[in-house]
């Protein structure tokens, strides 16, 4: 028996390459120099992220997209998907620093495990088989448990790091007896030789097989915190490190929506109407869990979660689509992650910010008042709210756009509907918080106005880099749709 | 050899029983003993596949998944160590300061 040796595109890895070298390195120099200043590695990291970032972009994905037989896929769909990961660690890293509460902890292992689940989120979107999938996924989940546990002393970040990792490992037991049910039913796990096995000779009705799909839907809807499987994420969310739960908001759900195109693109042709309606009532039920639940929130960090699953839900409407064969849904999916991405790193941002040292402002209360003893923060938090509701001239407002039309395009018709009259009643508690901090007069003096931490600048660079994105988005958002656009999504 | 629906009913047996155990159990490490037993059974089900389809594929999931849970092992017993410390306790039940 020969085993073929693939040929390695060195420029397509590089990205991935850059990621996992600079985690290793940022661990051993904390190791060995521990005494240095934090923001030497903070620096760094950020400079790991920004090169890596760079070096996927420069990387044109040509004609032999496919190296390593499968196992690592540099497409349109990669790139696009890589540079959201990187963004959204980026923006994790400016969040972390800023953050007064860890400026206690190892820079290093903190930060590695950041590059580390970067890594693993990478190799997750970058592949069709359903192996590395499924190692992809354990190596950013496995770096996400200690990381919401990461500030030790606080029993709140203890329980949701356990409780993150049980219902987490759970989900990941599902997925993996799922892949192993589709393993058998089609005998192989790479996502192309299934989409040709279910051609050639269907056994798309087998049991097997359809109950091995449900699994890794249960799966990857654990992931991206979909209705019924959305309970972990509003206790995780509130009891990791704020910077830790904004990472937790973005990246894991670009990654693990990735590998759900890819899933869909193979198998949904041929999986027929089933997925069909499981994936209209999952999107239809989790941004209503999201946006009704959200309404009585009264910590900010659960208010965000349930928003979070709300846009989740909208995500699933793109995802339906694609089931029917969109081209459209998979660039206004791209382009919606972007915009997420920005206007909710944003608003983990302002949280970041308006805290104090040792004390954060996490109940929506505390924001009483926010537009008069801090006015640039505050309107920087509107401007994110407002955006997430999908108000124009934000880019909130033109993600949802594309994507709902997305969904027109391809017949649906309810689905729409039900996700407009969700944005709806979104728009009740993101304003709620606005006229809160504009309306009412601060409560009890707030921790001395204008005090801010040594990473302050962090902060601000964050800040203004989101802002100017979202509101960039909203006003000239055809040049980027236009990428995502051309960032189709193959599997050969 | 004994046919392949054995080695299959073998591994949903297994995996049901970690789901059940996961449901039922309150104990956090039972809880993640039986987490353990279903990806297990999964394993057992892609060995009798790859060795049933002549796949190597098969054979050689099974140490990656090894290899994952030996990480999530060691991970998970971590931090049901430092919830120990603070609370004297592993019961699933007691963790309650995060409101559901």
């Amino acid at each position: 028996m020969t085993i073929p040796f693939p040929q390695i595109h060195w420029a397509y890895l590089l990205p991935v390459l850059l990621v996992v070298g600079g985690a290793v390195f940022v661990l051993m120099w904390d190791a060995f120099f521990p005494q240095r200043e934090r923001s030497f590695l903070v620096t760094l990291t950020l400079a790991v992220l920004a090169s890596a970032l760079g070096a996927s972009l420069a990387a044109q994905p040509g004609s032999e997209a496919a190296s390593m037989g499968g196992m690592y896929l540099y497409d349109g769909f990669t790139r696009f998907v890589f540079a959201l990961i990187l963004l959204s660690s980026f923006f994790s890293v400016l969040l972390s620093a800023a953050q007064r509460s860890l400026e206690e902890v190892p820079a290093g292992d903190y930060l590695g495990l950041i590059l580390f689940a970067t890594s693993g989120m990478m190799l997750m979107a970058a592949t069709r088989s359903l192996l590395m999938v499924f190692v992809g996924l354990e190596i950013f989940s496995l770096a996400l448990y200690v990381l919401a546990g990461f500030l030790r002393g606080q029993p709140e970040g203890n329980e949701a790091a356990l409780k993150y990792f049980l219902l987490g490992s759970f989900a990941s037991g599902f997925l993996l007896y799922g892949m192993a049910l589709i393993f058998g039913a089609t005998g192989s796990v790479d996502l192309m030789e299934i989409a040709q096995r279910l051609t050639t000779s269907p056994p798309s009705r087998s049991p097997a097989f359809l109950l091995g799909l449900g699994f890794v839907v249960v799966g990857l809807g654990f992931k991206v915190a979909a209705a019924p499987f959305y309970m972990w994420t509003p206790d995780v969310y509130e009891g990791s490190p704020t910077a830790v739960t904004a990472f937790m908001s973005v990246g894991p759900k670009v990654a693990a929506f990735a590998a759900f195109f890819r899933l869909l693109l193979a198998v949904g042709p041929r999986a027929g109407a089933e997925l069909d309606a499981i994936l209209w009532v999952m999107a239809v039920l989790t941004m209503t869990a999201g946006n009704v639940s959200a309404i009585w929130q009264s910590n900010i960090k659960r208010m965000l979660a349930y928003s979070s699953i709300a846009h989740a839900g909208y995500i699933l409407v793109a995802l339906a689509a694609v089931r029917r064969g969109s081209d459209l849904a998979t660039g206004s999916f791209l382009f919606y992650m972007l915009v997420y991405a920005l206007m909710n790193m944003g608003a983990f941002c302002v949280v970041v910010a308006a805290g104090a040292r040792g004390e954060e402002r996490t109940r929506i209360e505390d924001y009483a008042g926010l537009g008069y003893t801090r006015p640039a923060l505050a309107a920087a938090m509107a401007l994110f709210m407002v955006s997430l509701a999908g108000i124009p001239p934000t880019g909130g407002f033109v993600a949802k756009f594309y994507l709902f039309s997305a969904a027109v395009k391809v017949g649906f018709v309810w689905l729409p509907v039900i996700a407009v009259l969700n944005s709806v009643v979104s728009v009740s508690y993101y304003l709620r918080l606005v006229v809160l901090m504009y309306m009412r007069e601060p409560g009890e003096a707030p921790a001395r106005p204008g005090l801010l931490g040594p990473g302050w600048s962090y902060a601000l660079a964050a800040l203004v880099l989101a802002a100017a994105g979202v509101l960039n988005f909203g006003i000239f958002p055809s040049s980027f749709f236009e990428l995502a656009l051309r960032s189709t999504l193959l599997l050969n | 050899m004994a046919p392949l629906e054995h080695y299959l009913i073998l591994s949903a047996v297994l995996f049901t029983l970690g789901v059940v155990g996961v449901v039922v159990r309150r104990n956090a490490i039972v809880v993640f003993l039986c987490i353990e037993l279903m990806l297990n059974g999964a394993n057992l089900a892609f060995v009798a596949y790859g060795s049933f389809l002549d796949s190597l594929d098969g054979q050689l999931i099974v140490f990656f998944v090894m290899a994952v849970a030996a990480a999530e092992a060691a991970i998970g017993l971590a931090i049901v160590v430092l919830i120990y410390r603070h609370r004297e306790s592993t019961d699933v039940d007691d963790l309650n300061l995060l409101k559901l």
